[in-house]
């Protein structure tokens, strides 16, 4: 995707589709994107999807 | 175009015609992308092998010094993206632009909301239509028009 901006025929960010995951460890949510998805707070790799 | 490039961790590919450049390295250590939007943090989660590509509408040697500024602030540096709204009045001043995975898509005539597969880069010239996939210790390119290409050291 565009990241940084840059031209005025950009992608539309919110059109992503990026998904909702829980740390099972510390309980931290966030939206990510990949095939390897790892709690960006505490680096916990079980971490479940919740949406 | 149609190659394949053998890519290190340390080395970096460049693409490019007269007036655009796109450089491309490995993910190497790097693990996750954060990318900073108005209301929220998104995180793109990345393997070693996958790709970071910057792509720049300039040419010559001072872009390839800014594509290998930016890859080197996101990939060593752990500088989060940051992503602006289109009508922001910064978003025209910008010449960079960010895209990271395993597969990535140059296209000179993105459309909003008709890329959700997030794999598109902004490309344009020659680089128009490559298309760049990750192999093992390489990146494969094909499709677009005929660009130079270069490789150097990224470290």
């Amino acid at each position: 995707m565009c990241t940084t901006g840059g031209m005025p025929a950009d992608i539309e960010i919110s059109e992503v589709k990026f998904k909702r995951y829980k740390c099972k460890d510390c309980d931290n949510k966030f939206k990510g994107a990949g095939k390897r998805p790892v709690c960006p707070s505490c680096g916990g790799e079980d971490v479940e999807l919740i949406e | 175009m149609n190659g394949e490039f053998a890519l290190g961790p340390d080395e970096i590919l460049f693409l490019f015609d007269g007036d655009n450049t796109v450089g491309i390295v490995k993910a190497g250590h790097l693990k996750r992308v954060f990318i900073e939007t108005e209301d929220e943090e998104l995180v793109q989660f990345l393997g070693p092998e996958d790709l970071i590509a910057a792509s720049c509408f300039e040419g010559g040697e001072k872009a390839r010094e800014m594509v290998r500024s930016m890859l080197f602030l996101v990939r060593e540096g752990g500088t989060p993206l940051l992503v602006l709204r289109k009508s922001h009045p910064a978003t025209q001043r910008l010449k960079l632009v960010v895209s990271a995975g395993d597969r990535i898509v140059l296209s000179g005539c993105i459309v909003p909301g008709t890329h959700p597969e997030q794999d598109v880069l902004c490309g344009k010239g020659a680089m128009d239509g490559i298309v760049l996939e990750a192999g093992e210790g390489r990146v494969l390119a094909r499709g677009g028009g005929s660009p130079h290409a270069e490789k150097g050291r990224f470290l």
